[in-house]
């Protein structure tokens, strides 16, 4: 520390020691009682140097454009010793000041802090905590993730809505009609600068004032305990029972009480919840956990402007009844919930002080508690209620699953492959594994299942009876297509519901359902049929090798012998093990040169050169009915360039296939 | 007054734990970032040997993959090199980055000469030092020949080094 005569130095040419003195060494007057009450405001102080240092860090690192932003939050995220813990701290201490205020707002309003000549000390403090507010909407889209960049809309939407001045407003702040690069360093500049600076300026105010009032009291409590000065406080003078202490070290060891206290539940959540939660995920979910590493840190998947990956809109908590109360009134009252109520709501506090013009004292006081607890408690149940029924919709747990599955995919590949300089959402959109299912759900899943779903985990409903019930597919479920349980099991029985099984019902399916592959199951399979399960295993097997898929397991040369005799009906032996005649044998419907080298190709029935290869499934999806495959018996619609475009074609079939970038220390 | 110091205590305590749970990550925070911009070296095939004229030096960029911080760019130009055959056949390559103060040093034919048109550092067609204020000669690269289908490619260790020291010290 610096020697007495240097203190002494500096402090002849500045002053610095009055300056402390004014503020820490200034008489606190405070109610014996209420010692511990007075601590609130100091500790949002404090946790507003907590914001302004995290924040100064962050903006070291952070990027506002949407091609960088959600690709360097991941970088604070990943890669930044601590990055985590300055982010978390930033994010939790902004949602504990906004509690601490509310708190300070109770305490303040029981203990008559609004009365004269307080009024403009209660004012700012209101004030400040709707900068807070401010603060924490326009931090939270910062990262250009799909929930920052979808609760935005909304909010900004809302905006919109106000009366006269809505549009205009809107687009000030938006950065012209849409939402881009514009829109993120406006937001930037709202949040580090513009909101920031009235903070600063409110505070000050409020600073002066509460300084203010407490020399007044302090001195007023003076006189009265000076004997030399003949001043009496009346015996129900509120400074009556007031004691001064100067704020350093009394009120100071206290407030950096609450304030450790605050930071140390923001710490615990954050090493308690590392990543994004997901404890509603509904198990069972094979498809989405499969080759997923669970969420690491807290990021949603980037935004997608187009809403191609599903993600629902959920506000923050704090907003959350304005969100319900929209559904309970009628459309063309929304504008009165979303920009009348907030301004009615701050209405209300603010004319407390005036409270007690109208009801006296006592009264005005119990009604000012009365309105700020029981709105509270109003705002919490809608809250609360809001939050079950989201919780218990039906898909809810899937969705939600889903988002943090997308959320933990683009984490990976971004930590994998870095992020491209077009920005974060090609990380996706690229991707088979996130893109697969919703181009299957949205083009395949009307006939085709997936396991029973829609390729994405959810099940395509229909109303029977006046009640939901799960959609009766009208063709083949295709999970696992082209592996030799599949083609074995098809092989078994093509009539299952699994497989031709509710074809019938679509137009022309009956040709199929009950064509020659059924006839040739029925003859040749099952118990009085001369093909054995080892017959039918080796020519799926066969079969299956053609697709070259990555999961494929080779059988041996004996088994493959077996397959091409099935194939070709050349050497076939029965279950005697006898050579004998087998008209039953694939070729002479299906083309395969691996089952029957010398066949010409052509058939009757779908080529099997290259089955469910990516060349023979986008071919295949392009065109159905072409002569190589069903021909003229085709009952599915082709899906030419103009209705599935080749990128989706392409991740679909991957998809399929079950191929996109796994970490390789699987395998 | 016990307890006023007791107070006092407690407040250069618990103001000193708010500090550190600020100042640690900050600190951690700050320094990490300086971990960036570390590159490994890379071997860089870069022109066959039978195209290289004896005594002139030839600058060839080097292309590749660069990540910074969160972006990973596609191969794009990330230097350049100079280098140079002597009559016996040996190759010598040479960073293009001054080691002054890390302009783009170029070759002046007519003087046989190397020169960084930045603050004037002149340098040997074999990089040392001649005028200038640069403190180290140019940076000597690595380089080898590989034999590829019978014919013979130059091969460059492309590193960036420390500028403006005297001493030719590797990035990372």
């Amino acid at each position: 520390m610096l020697s007495e005569k240097t203190k002494q130095w500096i402090d002849e040419r500045t002053g610095y020691k009055n300056f402390l003195h004014a503020i820490f060494l200034l008489n606190f007057p405070t109610k014996r009682r209420s010692r511990w009450q007075n601590i609130w405001g100091g500790a949002l102080v404090l946790l507003m140097l907590v914001e302004i240092v995290t924040g100064t860090l962050l903006m070291t690192v952070y990027s506002p454009s949407e091609a960088a932003a959600w690709g360097s939050v991941h970088y604070i995220e990943t890669q930044v010793d601590l990055g985590w813990f300055v982010r978390g701290l930033h994010h939790y201490t902004a949602h504990m000041m906004i509690v601490a205020i509310v708190i300070h707002i109770f305490l303040v309003i029981i203990s008559a802090g609004y009365r004269k000549p307080k009024e403009f000390i209660y004012w700012t403090s209101l004030l400040i905590g709707g900068v807070i507010i401010g603060l924490t909407i326009t931090g939270n889209p910062l990262p250009w993730d799909q929930k920052g960049y979808w609760s935005y809309q909304i909010e900004t939407g809302i905006a919109g809505t106000m009366p006269v001045i809505g549009s205009s407003l809107r687009s000030v702040i938006v950065g012209g009609s849409e939402f881009g690069n514009l829109t993120l360093t406006r937001l930037y500049t709202i949040h580090v600068v513009v909101l920031p600076v009235i903070a600063i300026i409110l505070f000050i105010i409020h600073m002066a004032l509460v300084r203010r009032e407490r020399l007044r009291t302090t001195k007023i409590k003076e006189a009265s305990d000076d004997p030399d000065i003949d001043f009496e406080l009346d015996e129900d003078d509120p400074a009556k029972d007031e004691i001064t202490q100067p704020y350093w070290p009394y009120q100071t060891t206290r407030t950096l009480v609450l304030t450790l206290i605050l930071i140390g539940i923001i710490i615990v959540q954050m090493l308690v919840y590392p990543a994004l939660n997901n404890q509603n995920v509904a198990s069972g979910l094979a498809e989405w956990e499969m080759d997923l590493r669970p969420s690491e840190i807290k990021l949603e998947a980037p935004a997608v402007s187009d809403s191609s990956i599903p993600f629902i809109a959920r506000p923050e908590w704090f907003v959350r009844f304005l969100f319900e109360l929209r559904h309970l009134v009628p459309k063309e009252l929304e504008v009165l919930v979303t920009a009348v109520l907030p301004g009615v709501m701050l209405a209300i506090l603010i004319l407390v002080p005036f409270y007690e013009k109208v009801f006296g004292e006592k009264w005005g006081q119990r009604l000012a508690i009365t309105v700020y607890v029981g709105g509270l408690l109003i705002i919490s149940g809608i809250s609360w209620y809001g939050l079950k029924e989201e919780r218990s919709a039906p898909d809810y747990a899937l969705k939600r699953s889903q988002e943090i599955a997308y959320a933990a995919r683009a984490s990976w590949l971004a930590s994998e492959n870095g992020v491209p300089p077009e920005g974060p959402t090609s990380l996706l959109r690229n991707d088979p594994k996130s893109m697969g299912p919703l181009v299957f759900a949205r083009h395949c899943g009307i006939c085709h299942t997936w396991n029973g779903h829609d390729g994405t985990g959810l099940y395509i409903m229909e109303m029977k009876d006046g009640k939901k019930v799960k959609a009766t597919p009208s063709a083949s479920d295709l999970a696992e297509f082209a592996t030799t349980k599949w083609i074995a099991e098809f092989l078994m029985d093509p009539k299952a519901p699994k497989f031709f099984g509710h074809l019938g019902t679509t137009k022309g399916g009956d040709a199929i359902l009950h064509g020659d592959m059924s006839d040739w199951a029925d003859s040749y399979v099952g118990p009085e049929g001369v093909l054995t399960k080892a017959d039918i295993e080796a020519v799926a097997a066969l079969i299956a090798r053609e697709a070259k898929r990555r999961d494929y397991e080779p059988v041996s040369e004996a088994v493959l012998k077996r397959g091409v005799s099935v194939f070709s009906g050349i050497d076939f032996k029965d279950k005697a093990g006898k050579v004998v005649d087998f008209d039953g044998y694939c070729a002479q419907c299906h083309a395969m040169k691996a089952g029957d080298p010398e066949d010409e190709g052509g058939g009757a029935a779908p080529d099997l050169n290259g089955y469910g290869s990516e060349k023979w499934l986008s071919e295949f999806i392009r065109n159905p009915g072409a002569e190589k495959f069903y021909g003229e018996k085709n009952v599915m619609p082709s899906f030419e360039e103009s209705k599935l475009s080749k990128h989706d074609l392409h991740l679909l079939v991957k998809w399929m296939r079950g191929e996109w970038q796994r970490p390789t220390t699987d395998k | 007054m016990r307890r006023r110091k007791f107070l006092k205590y407690c407040t250069s305590i618990l103001s000193s734990l708010y500090v550190t749970i600020l100042a640690v990550p900050a600190l951690g925070f700050l320094f990490s970032t300086l971990k960036r911009g570390k590159q490994k070296e890379n071997t860089y095939k870069l022109t066959k040997l039978n195209d290289l004229e004896a005594g002139v030096p030839q600058r060839f960029t080097i292309v590749d993959q660069r990540k910074d911080a969160w972006t990973k760019y596609p191969s794009g130009p990330i230097g350049s090199v100079w280098i140079s055959k002597a009559e016996n056949g040996t190759v010598t390559a040479f960073s293009s980055t001054c080691p002054h103060l890390g302009c783009v040093v170029d070759y002046i034919p007519s003087d046989e000469e190397y020169f960084c048109p930045c603050h004037a550092a002149t340098f040997q067609t074999d990089g040392a030092m001649v005028s200038g204020p640069q403190l180290r000669g140019m940076d000597n690269l690595k380089t080898s020949i590989d034999k590829i289908r019978g014919e013979e490619w130059v091969v460059v260790e492309y590193q960036k080094f420390e500028i403006g020291i005297s001493e030719k010290k590797s990035i990372g």
